[in-house]
């Protein structure tokens, strides 16, 4: 700039100017000025490189301490629904009621001298004061306990220990009561999220579904054998927030959050809940000490309902008893007895030692074997294999038995599944008992093949009965919905499966071991079983009765297997107590899954599509 | 420029002028900072109210499980056959009254 200016300046006036200027100019002053204000911005600058760069560690973490915030978002454990979507099982966000006693007793005194101790004077007025309140004068603990619904004397108890930090006052209390607790304002009384589970359809699923602890972790049935996929992750995130708490910087994720799956089961709540309250009322009236029950999808092995008495509401704890929560169509085992006849005849028929026209003697109505006795209740005299299932013919179905060699009959148990897990996936599943041994005397034979000395779980026998409703399919058990379709197995030959399926048309006929288990419109095959249940040392007077059975005959669609455990009193016969549960439940299934009625005698009025 | 010697001012003007480049620069980098320090507080803005609407979803997500539960209790199948059949006197239909339809 001067560069420029100094020749085109005229030297007169320039100095004039000067010289007004530079009148009163001192250099020293003009050096102190200058040094001053250097040495000012030598130290601000100073300053500055201190802080921005030998110690910027200190003022960040300053600022970070006062802004930087972790936040936790709460994963809710998954949903638990039926196959039409409908929540069996829903997580809703519950509180913890916890107590801090150190902070309550610096506010609260528990003894009058205690609370006259804490008095002070204050230095300037000379007004006494007290700086505890009397606990059992105060209005608010009452409060507290009563919209908690403890016992006061239990709150007070728990605050008084010594050097408590912690105690839980509740657990799993809700929102309303939550706010009302914030507003009491209440020293040392603070809330922390948590889960709470809820089940909608109460004791109807409890057995199958299982049920969580107070921290969200199945400790039963569905909830457990599938805790690791309906639980998910509660996620961490660094944010940066303002004076007023708001969030304005998210800065990282710490822990990634991890959605909970939702399960759907492929259990119809519809059936389920027929099924339930059917079993219940058979098992009260009868006086029997539990039931079980199984509906199964012949054409993909899915369980429609599958139900148990006792149960008990999984949504009251005080409930809660080790032995109601047992899945026994999963994990309890009897003598299957007269339900197995049709496996056998199946089994007679697959090695060729009888054919579906063959007409068995039964003459006198029991008959030796190995020395010992085996009966039917009446002489029946000839019967075709048909007759043999309805009237449930110990003698017939011994002499078809006697036939086989024990491993073809055991082959052909096996292939029905019995003595073998059925795939159904939930913990605690038995897979009873089929003893496999090469040496069988005929009197063994002859009782294995209606039902004695082998055991089996309702759902086992329910499986056995779809593979025959579905010609000699086997299709893995599911109760999780899958959305690939099951793919099956052949393991009997279909002409005979759908032979059998016929045969056992008879029950619910005239004559029929199970008239009860008669559904309008529809045909049943099934067969009754009552086994007397084997005690110590041979067999006792309790019954096992059992009905199992297939619908519609014709086209079938479902299988179900019922089992009551000890009927009491004179009707303890399968087809007066098991019968009638299967009609029930089997009338519900079809209808409600609008089954073509296959039985041609009823009066349906029937419109045709063009 | 030579005319008016004195007047600081455009002596001043005529200098910025000279060095144009720079200080259209210069103005430039001001602009993108006081911008930036905007769109920071834009951003900030953006982020409370995202963080808000979440914590809005939460909340409707809450209210709709209990809502659920609500439902599911209301709805429980067996509840609804002894409503029918105890209250509304309904039952189950026979074959007699009732009529198949194919569907095609």
């Amino acid at each position: 700039m001067n560069r420029r200016r100094t020749p085109s300046k005229p030297k007169v006036i320039s100095q004039t100017r000067k010289k007004k200027v530079y009148d009163n100019y001192s250099s020293g002053r003009y050096i102190f000025v200058a040094v001053a204000m250097g040495l000012i911005a030598i130290v601000l600058i100073a300053r500055l490189a201190f802080i921005q760069v030998i110690e910027p560690e200190y003022l960040s973490n300053q600022a970070d301490k006062r802004s930087l915030r972790i936040t936790e978002s709460i994963a809710h454990r998954g949903n638990i629904e039926d196959r039409n979507g409908e929540e069996l099982a829903v997580s809703v966000p519950a509180y913890a009621i916890w107590v801090d006693p150190k902070q309550v007793k610096k506010h609260f005194a528990f003894t009058r001298q205690e609370w006259k101790d804490s008095i002070v004077v204050n230095p300037k007025t000379g007004v006494e004061r007290y700086t505890k309140k009397y606990f059992y004068e105060s209005k608010k603990w009452p409060a507290l306990a009563e919209v908690l619904d403890v016992n006061i004397d239990n709150i007070a108890a728990m605050i008084q220990k010594p050097n408590s930090r912690f105690a839980y006052l509740k657990r799993q209390v809700n929102d309303p009561i939550v706010k009302y607790i914030k507003q009491l304002k209440l020293p040392g009384i603070a809330s922390q999220l948590e889960s709470h589970r809820f089940y909608p359809t109460g004791e109807i699923n409890a057995n199958i579904l299982g049920l969580t602890d107070l921290d969200a972790q199945g400790i039963e049935g569905i909830e457990k054998s599938y805790n690791k996929f309906l639980q998910g992750q509660s996620g961490e995130r660094r944010v940066r927030k303002d004076r007023l708490g708001n969030v304005i910087d998210n800065i990282a994720v710490v822990k990634e959050k991890k959605l909970a799956g939702n399960l759907q089961l492929t259990i119809d709540q519809r059936i389920q809940a027929v099924a339930y309250s059917e079993l219940k009322r058979a098992v009260k009236i009868n006086n029997a000490s539990s039931g079980s029950i199984v509906v199964i999808d012949i054409h993909n092995g899915e369980i429609y309902a599958m139900a148990n008495y006792p149960s008990f509401n999984p949504n009251d704890r005080n409930q809660y008893q080790a032995y109601k929560l047992r899945n026994r169509a999963i994990t309890d085992t009897f003598e299957p007895g007269s339900t197995v006849k049709p496996l056998v005849v199946a089994s007679a028929l697959i090695n060729h030692k009888t054919n579906p026209d063959e007409i068995v003697d039964t003459n006198p109505g029991w008959m030796h074997v190995g020395g010992r006795r085996v009966r039917d209740g009446h002489n029946y005299g000839k019967i075709s294999l048909a007759k043999i299932l309805k009237k449930s013919s110990n003698v017939g179905v011994s002499k078809l038995a006697l036939r086989l060699k024990p491993d073809q009959l055991q082959q052909t148990f096996a292939d029905f599944g019995l003595g073998n897990d059925t795939g159904i996936g939930l913990i605690g599943e038995s897979a009873g008992r089929l003893p496999i041994r090469h040496r069988w005397s005929d009197f063994e034979l002859a009782t294995m093949s209606f039902g004695y000395g082998i055991t089996a779980t309702t759902l086992q026998l329910a499986k056995a009965y779809s593979i025959l409703g579905s010609g000699g399919m086997e299709y893995p058990i599911s109760i999780i919905k899958s959305a690939t379709p099951a793919v099956g197995r052949q393991v009997i030959p279909k002409h005979i499966a759908l032979e059998v399926v016929g045969m056992m048309e008879g029950v619910t006929e005239v004559g029929g071991t199970a008239r009860k288990a008669k559904v309008d419109g529809y045909r049943i095959a099934g067969k009754t079983g009552t086994s007397r249940k084997a005690v110590a040392g041979g067999y006792g007077d309790d019954y096992v009765a059992v009905f199992a059975g297939i619908a519609p005959a014709t086209r079938p669609r479902f299988a179900i297997a019922v089992m009551i455990n000890e009927p009491q009193g004179d009707r303890y016969y399968a087809g007066d107590v098991a019968a009638p549960v299967f009609a029930a439940v089997m009338k519900s299934s079809l209808l409600l899954s609008h089954v073509l009625p296959d039985d041609r005698d009823q009066s349906y009025t029937y419109l045709e599509a063009k | 420029m030579s005319g008016n010697r004195d007047n600081l001012l455009l002596l001043i003007l005529a200098d910025l002028r000279h060095y144009v480049v720079i200080v259209i620069l210069g103005i430039l980098i001001l602009i993108s900072a006081l911008y930036n320090i905007y769109t920071t507080h834009e951003t900030r803005e953006l982020v409370t109210k995202k963080e808000y609407l979440s914590q809005q979803k939460d909340n409707l997500m809450i209210e709709w499980r209990n809502l659920l539960i609500e439902e599911h209790t209301l709805d429980e199948h067996s509840r609804i056959r002894s409503v029918a059949i105890h209250k509304l006197s309904m039952a189950q239909p026979t074959k007699n009254n009732s009529v198949l339809v194919e569907i095609r």
